[in-house]
């Protein structure tokens, strides 16, 4: 029944003229159809370099934060562990801060970031201590889950005088 | 079909299947665009994940130079349990083990190496390279270098904490020591200028180790010291209400034999020396034709390459680094640290004893034995007793400093209160008169008649047993209390140390009064007692040389020599910091913690004159080129743990004690101490040049070992200098060089 159809169909067409034009133009139309997705692919891009841009600028945020944190003696992290203060910077928007510069975030881009430090021995080792800086931000609707993150980790070891 | 005929459109529409390929190219074309979507979505999570994997990589590299400084800082002054005998011993084969310590690695003997043609040594006139090798010693090239991977700088938890595959991710490290130098001032001197060393100085340290070594420490005449703390106690009084109470002879005779203690210095130290000396074989030394240098400056180099593989995956991301920092390993050791007073007088300056006894208005006191176990700048008789408890159960470590004046010249100290002791026993008199000593004591007749003869009436009581009615000779009872004299008490407040036979070096000549005089007892009922009635007159003495409990006379001492002093110029090129005066030391809040201590940690080398207090942490030298004021306390942590921590102020001027203050340092002061407040130097002191009328307030030095130095062994002269555990190694807080190498 339906190659019946089917070749009553391509009869029709092929005993008809001009019907390549026809032809032609049904396979644009699917061509078409085809490239539509692809059309997506600059939005895609787009999208992409977007999130690397953030993943890079993340990273930066958190590579100040590691340098900031390691540049203090190893004595100052482990006070800061020994007096409970192990969250020394928790969830801080980083365009509430200044870095050890004194320079202000003002940049718009920055407001999507937030920082969080955490301070902790190293395999419950009290002379290695390691530094843990998350920063993440949301890419699109908060309530879809869209976050993003980094993590870094750094380790400081104990400053022997002797 | 020619060509006229040909006619696509005719050819197509009579052909059938066209539209298949059609729709098949169709569906591979969106085949091909799906692919390359999804390829390129996935390759750009990829990258993105790189981006970070690089970045982990670089904290793990970065971790890897921590951890191995780490390691390399917890072990470079650590001595742990070895012998420094065997460290000399065994330090070829020591070396041979790639995993020695970096204690070991960092105190390898090296040969002073000359030659070539250069201008690197900084010296007028010598055009030569100087340079440290230890190759010669035929220890192996690979002593100088150690290989880690992460489980050895205990970096397996890090790697997965920073989300990697611990079992595919490598670390290799390699920390090597290089560029060695030694520290040679501008004038061309190595050590320091009154060491020697000579081709056979390392036979020489094996032979002075063994059977001479107690020579150099000037004991080898000790046997056995008895003390009987009886006889030392027995005048000891309390005035209550002007009533002398004799305690001393209360507490002998509670006490008894308690009170008597035997020392054997002698048996202690060939203990001691026996289980050293005897791991020593001549043969194992291996004879050295050139200068050894233990002290230097070099360079750690560090070269890590990590293999960083994330979990899940298993491709590496490589990062390479290389870094170097600045070592200096740096001698320590305190001046002449077995003497607590040590004056060098290459001036040959004299001075009599009115200069001696009267100083500058204040008391110079040289306490040769601390037994204040608090640093405090007292001690009380429990510390007294807490001291010969720990004496017999062997567990004490402090010993008594000796004492030297140098020059030609006699120097006529006055031997003040000392004497009453420090003649004893060797004149006891008949009648013990503590309590009554003295002019200041005395009423008749000189203390009312001015240019009264030198003698006294005085009234005492007698605890000792004595006939209750009788007539009593005095005799050889000294008290060098004349005029106010007797500032100058070289034997401090109790004179302990002459109990223990150590004696003043150098030209000294002690006056002292001696008294002879008769006495009468009686009996008086009301308090029960009985009290007596003297008679006595004063004689002047003089002994000499020496300053001495058993009255040696040594010969003049001309040849002396400060040991471990460098050149002002060789400090400063060892310095970990360098300030240009003491103004800029004392405001650098970089050094110092919110609780105002400042961390030391090698030489701080302070140009010019410096005024300098505060609390101190860790272990270095000040160095002040000039002038130096202490105007408050200066306190060091001597030790930490078990472990000692040497600090010592080593200035190029004069020393000027400005306030009342305590230090807790050895000082070598090169132009001699003013003291313009009441001070106590705990540790020792030790001068080029020395004028007792500058004392004007109360200066007290109080010998405290475990302060002056590091250890027993490098106490002793010549032997000291080849100690390892006087020797430091500071590591700079900054990296040289820092170079990524590698990131892929």
């Amino acid at each position: 029944m339906f190659n019946k159809l089917t070749k009553q169909i391509f009869s029709a067409i092929i005993s008809k003229r001009a019907f390549s034009y026809l032809e032609i133009l049904i396979a644009l139309a699917v061509l078409t159809m085809a490239l539509f997705p692809s059309l997506n692919m600059f939005t895609m891009f787009k999208q992409y370099t977007l999130y690397t841009e953030d993943i890079q600028i993340s990273l930066r945020l958190a590579q100040e934060k590691v340098e900031e944190y390691k540049a203090a003696s190893y004595a100052e992290l482990k006070a800061l562990i020994n007096a409970g203060k192990k969250n020394p910077e928790p969830e801080i928007q980083v365009n509430r801060q200044t870095n050890t510069g004194g320079l202000a975030y003002t940049n718009p881009q920055y407001n999507k970031f937030k920082r969080k430090i955490t301070l902790s021995f190293l395999n419950n080792d009290q002379d290695m201590i390691l530094i843990t800086v998350y920063v993440w931000w949301y890419d699109g609707v908060f309530a879809g889950g869209d976050q993003r993150f980094i993590v870094l980790k750094s380790l400081v070891c104990k400053d022997l005088v002797l | 079909m020619n060509a006229r005929e040909f006619n696509p459109l005719k050819y197509f529409r009579n052909k059938r299947g066209v539209t298949i390929p059609l729709v098949m190219s169709i569906i591979f074309i969106v085949a091909m665009l799906s692919y390359f979507s999804l390829s390129f979505s996935r390759n750009q999570d990829a990258k993105t994940f790189h981006i970070v994997n690089i970045e982990k990589g670089r904290l793990l590299a970065e971790a890897a130079v921590e951890a191995s400084t780490y390691k390399v800082r917890s072990e470079m002054n650590n001595m742990s349990n070895l012998n420094p005998v065997k460290m000399i011993k065994d330090v070829v084969t020591m070396l041979g083990n790639p995993a020695a310590s970096w204690f070991i690695k960092m105190r390898v003997p090296c040969v002073m190496i000359t030659g070539g043609v250069g201008a690197s040594t900084g010296i007028g006139g010598a055009n030569v390279d100087v340079s440290l090798s230890p190759d010669t010693l035929g220890i192996p090239n690979t002593w100088s270098e150690q290989k880690l991977d992460a489980g050895a700088m205990g970096l397996t938890q890090f790697i997965r904490e920073l989300g990697g595959d611990d079992s595919k991710s490598k670390v290799s490290m390699t920390i090597r020591v290089k560029d060695m130098k030694p520290v040679i001032s501008n004038s061309g001197t190595v050590l320091w200028p009154g060491a020697a060393v000579d081709d056979s100085v390392v036979q020489n340290f094996v032979h002075t180790l063994g059977s001479k070594l107690l020579s150099f420490l000037g004991l080898d005449n000790i046997a056995v010291i008895e003390i009987n703390l009886g006889d030392f106690i027995r005048g000891l009084s309390i005035s209550i209400f002007g009533i002398p109470i004799p305690v001393g002879d209360i507490l002998a005779g509670l006490l008894g034999k308690f009170l008597t203690v035997k020392i054997d210095l002698s048996g202690l130290l060939d203990k001691i020396l026996s289980s050293i000396t005897s791991q020593i074989q001549l043969g194992d030394i291996m004879p050295i034709k050139a200068s050894v240098v233990i002290e230097k400056l070099a360079t750690l180099y560090y070269s890590c390459r990590v293999e960083f593989v994330p979990a899940g995956t298993s491709t590496p991301v490589v990062t390479e680094i290389e870094a170097t920092r600045d070592i200096k390993v740096v001698d320590m050791a305190a001046p002449n640290p077995l003497y607590s007073f040590y004056w060098l007088n290459k001036q040959n300056s004299t001075y009599g004893e009115s200069a001696w006894g009267n100083t500058g208005g204040g008391k110079f006191k040289v306490m040769n034995l601390n037994i204040d176990p608090d640093y405090s700048g007292n001690f009380e008789i429990s510390d007294i007793l807490n001291f010969l408890k720990a004496a017999v159960s062997l567990s004490v470590i402090r010993f008594p400093g000796r004492c030297y004046i140098g020059g030609a010249g006699k120097q006529k100290i006055p031997t003040g209160l000392n004497d009453l002791l420090l003649l004893y026993p060797g004149h006891t008199p008949a009648i013990t008169m503590f309590g009554n000593w003295g002019y200041g004591n005395c009423f008749l007749p000189s203390a009312f008649f001015v240019g009264a003869p030198g003698g006294d009436a005085i009234p005492w009581f007698p605890y000792v047993s004595v006939p209750p009615l009788g007539v009593i000779g005095i005799v050889k009872v000294v008290a060098g209390l004349s005029n106010g004299c007797g500032k100058t008490q070289l034997f401090g407040d109790f004179c302990l140390s002459p109990a223990l036979d150590l004696r003043v070096l150098g030209n000294v000549v002690k006056t002292y009064k001696r008294v002879d005089g008769a006495g009468i007892t009686f009996p008086i009922p009301f308090p029960p007692c009985i009290i007596g009635l003297g008679l006595y007159m004063y004689r002047t003495e003089e002994k000499g040389y020496s300053y001495s409990f058993k009255e040696t006379e040594p010969k003049a001492e001309t040849d002396g020599v400060i040991e471990n002093i460098y050149m002002p110029d060789q400090y400063q090129k060892k310095a970990s910091m360098v300030y240009k005066n003491g103004g800029d030391f004392m405001s650098d809040s970089t050094i110092r913690d919110s609780n105002g201590v400042t961390m030391i940690d090698g030489v701080i080398y302070i140009e010019g004159p410096a005024t300098i207090r505060g609390n101190f942490y860790g272990a270095g030298q000040i160095v002040v080129n000039g002038d130096l004021t202490v105007n408050g306390d200066i306190t060091h942590r001597p030790k930490d743990g078990s472990r000692l921590l040497p600090f010592s102020i080593i200035c190029f001027g004069n020393l000027n004690l400005s306030a009342n203050c305590r230090v807790l340092a050895p000082i070598y002061a090169k132009k001699g101490v003013s003291c313009n407040g009441n001070a106590h130097i705990i540790g020792n002191f030790v001068c080029e040049e020395f004028n007792p009328g500058r004392i004007s307030r109360d200066l007290t030095i109080w010998y405290t070992p475990e302060i002056t130095t590091c250890s027993f062994l490098s106490l002793i002269p010549l032997v000291g200098r080849y100690m390892p555990d006087r020797y430091r190694v500071v590591l700079a807080n900054q990296f040289s060089t820092y170079k990524v190498n590698k990131i892929k």
